[in-house]
């Protein structure tokens, strides 16, 4: 197969990006011009996303483009973007800021880049351990602070563990089918008779449980909460909107593309794993006290919510997922990028200093208010059509019994989110100062509520375009 | 047949040096375990009619990986391991299960697995016509070339990792 090395141009922009910023770290001392060049360089790789690539494989098979991978490039390169310029805050609060954070940050996305078009068990694995090799340093960057290097560790521990799994399990794939192309694997599996064997099962096991890792669901879920505080706040939002993105969309390939003619094999142990995962996550978001720890329980809950999908096995399904992700990415954005300045101002992530923050600033709290309530799920907001089309996807395929435990622990998300709420906006504020905001910052916040109102007052041109490219999984 | 008993001794061999690797206390065994654990793995490279894999693994498993842990240890003068200390005995039995029903479903799965596939291009006669190390070098470049450089991207991220939470600025 030849190479069509225009297909990953791209990325090859982003990594001359990472390149560029390693030398300039020598010359720029004012680290704030490194992040504005970081992303004028996303941005290109945004603009060559959208045009130009055109549609098909690359490096003998490795790499495939599809809109599937145009979506998700797009959304990692917009996740790129808003970590950025939650970088820029959190700087002036770290003691001797290295430009090395920003270069990190790049690889990352990279990393995530390669995930999503990943056509191939072997350049998956790479990518994956690209991106996730990437995290574990920016984990425990903040090296000062016991709890970032704390949170670090876990997480390498937590990750190692989970990539043997990953690995083993693949290896059994490759030894029942004879191939670790993604397409080669589905023709052999669909060609009938000797299918499935024991071997492609226990491959199928393994690799689900070592890709929960990435999407921090049950079993591979424990890192979450000390890995979501103790990490530096820019990256708990690249974890939590970017990593969670690039592990679904490589489960979807790997289950939908690779394994989608045995899915009568996985279908139930996805439900199951789905909603353990909603019950845990939502049950322990409640007594919590940290917003970035409610955060993460409220994302293991995610986690659930989006395994549904997975779980129903249909386009239906995929498409509710990539929405999912899609006003996840807005919720998460909006929300950490109120933490990120509110930490900045007050020192502080615990839930109660956000009382009266209303009164301080109503943007923020407005940001926070739309962003939580998203991620809960209250109509008519973007999160409410995400979780009404998983729903929807899993009722479809018969498993009425997940629909209702979704449902069920939507409530209890609600109550939850609401505690925070009503802190923001009912309680009397400690400090009265009020935060002032640069205009760029209430550009991107204004943009991140507008974009989580719109896509949930007018989803139809979005649901149209997910359904359309999420044919291409099947 | 006599590479079958072959394989069976250096599978042994190799499982039980990893077990010593995880149940011997003192760093110091565990390491020397290890090095066992990576000789029979070469050995089974061997087997495979892979010798440049074998070469590799020793000297850079054998070679490298260890003598660095060992240099870690003798540096940071580490004492037994302790870590047994801190975990909560209530767990065990539920772990002792875990890892029991784990194993139980993997072997009987494992029983019930067979290779139906057709063996791949790379039989014994085109490795002895072609030889194994430039086989592996054309496919590393052309086939897996993706790979390869992504892999190359991967150590620049470690090594400015590296650098990054261990340099201290006097």
């Amino acid at each position: 197969m030849e190479l069509n090395i225009n297909i990953i141009i791209p990325e090859i922009i982003l990594i001359a990006l990472a390149v560029c910023l390693i030398v300039l770290d020598f010359f720029i001392t004012d680290k704030k011009k490194l992040n504005t060049i970081g992303i004028c360089g996303l941005v290109i790789a945004g603009m060559s996303v959208l045009l130009g690539v055109k549609n098909g494989f690359a490096l003998s098979g490795m790499i495939i483009q599809d809109n599937v991978a145009v979506f998700f490039k797009l959304l990692f390169i917009l996740v790129g973007i808003y970590i950025f310029y939650m970088g820029r805050f959190f700087e002036d609060r770290i003691k001797g800021w290295k430009g090395e954070f920003y270069i990190l940050i790049v690889f990352a996305i990279i990393g995530m880049e390669f995930l999503s078009s990943s056509y191939d068990f072997i350049s998956f694995y790479v990518s994956l351990e690209l991106l996730t090799i990437t995290l574990y340093i920016l984990t425990a960057y903040t090296k000062d602070n016991p709890h970032s290097v704390e949170a670090g560790l876990k997480y390498l521990i937590t990750g190692a563990l989970a990539s043997g799994f990953l690995l083993y399990g693949i290896s059994f794939i490759y030894g029942g089918t004879g191939s670790t192309g993604f397409g080669e694997i589905a023709g052999i599996l669909r060609g009938g008779g000797h299918g499935l064997n024991g071997f492609v099962t226990i491959g199928l096991v393994l690799i689900i449980l070592g890709l929960t890792f990435k999407i921090s669901s049950i079993p591979f879920h424990v890192w979450t909460p000390d890995v979501y505080q103790g990490a530096p706040t820019p990256v708990t939002a690249l974890l939590a909107a970017g990593s969670k993105a690039a592990g679904f969309v490589v489960l979807m390939r790997v289950l939908f593309t690779a394994l989608g003619s045995v899915k009568e094999e996985w279908m139930l142990f996805i439900a199951v794993i789905s909603a353990v995962t909603l019950i845990f996550g939502n049950m322990s978001a409640m007594p919590q006290k940290n917003i970035k720890r409610l955060i993460a329980y409220a994302g293991i809950g995610s986690a659930g919510y989006l395994l549904m999908g997975i779980a129903s096995a249909s386009v239906l399904g995929a498409s509710s997922i990539m929405f999912y992700l899609l006003t996840y990415l807005f919720s998460i954005a909006g929300s950490f990028l109120v933490i990120v300045i509110f930490s900045h101002v007050s020192g502080s992530d615990e839930i109660d200093s956000y009382a009266g923050l209303s009164r301080r600033s109503p943007l923020l709290a407005a940001t926070m208010f739309i962003g939580l309530l998203s991620l809960a799920g209250v109509p008519p907001l973007g999160g409410f059509i995400a979780k009404f089309y998983l729903f929807a996807a899993v009722v479809k395929e018969g498993l009425i019994w997940l629909a209702v435990i979704g449902i069920l622990m939507a409530i209890v998300s609600m109550y939850y989110f609401l505690l925070v709420i009503k802190r923001i906006y009912l309680m009397e504020p400690v400090v009265e100062e009020k935060i002032t905001l640069e205009p760029t910052t209430k550009l991107m916040l204004y943009g991140v509520n507008i974009a989580i109102i719109a896509l949930g007052v007018y989803p139809g041109p979005f649901t149209d375009w997910f359904v359309q490219i999420a044919r291409q999984l099947f | 047949m006599i590479e079958t008993f072959f394989f069976y001794v250096f599978s042994v061999i190799a499982v039980i040096s990893a077990l010593m690797v995880v149940f011997n206390r003192d760093p110091v065994k565990s390491a020397v375990s290890l090095v066992l654990c990576f000789l029979q793995v070469a050995a089974i490279y061997v087997l495979l009619r892979s010798p440049f894999l074998a070469a590799v693994q020793v000297f850079v498993y054998v070679g490298a990986v260890v003598v660095l842990f060992l240099f870690v240890v003798m540096v940071l003068e580490l004492k037994k391991e302790r870590l047994g200390e801190y975990l909560h005995v209530r767990q065990k039995p539920l772990v002792v299960i875990l890892v029991l029903v784990l194993f139980v479903g993997l072997g009987s799965l494992i029983l019930k697995g067979r290779i139906i596939v057709p063996k791949g291009l790379y039989s014994e006669s085109f490795i002895l016509k072609e030889g194994v190390t430039e086989t592996l070098g054309k496919l590393l470049f052309t086939k897996y070339i993706f790979p390869f450089e992504v892999v190359s991207l991967l150590l620049l991220v470690a090594l400015i990792g590296a650098i990054l939470l261990t340099f201290k600025k006097e």
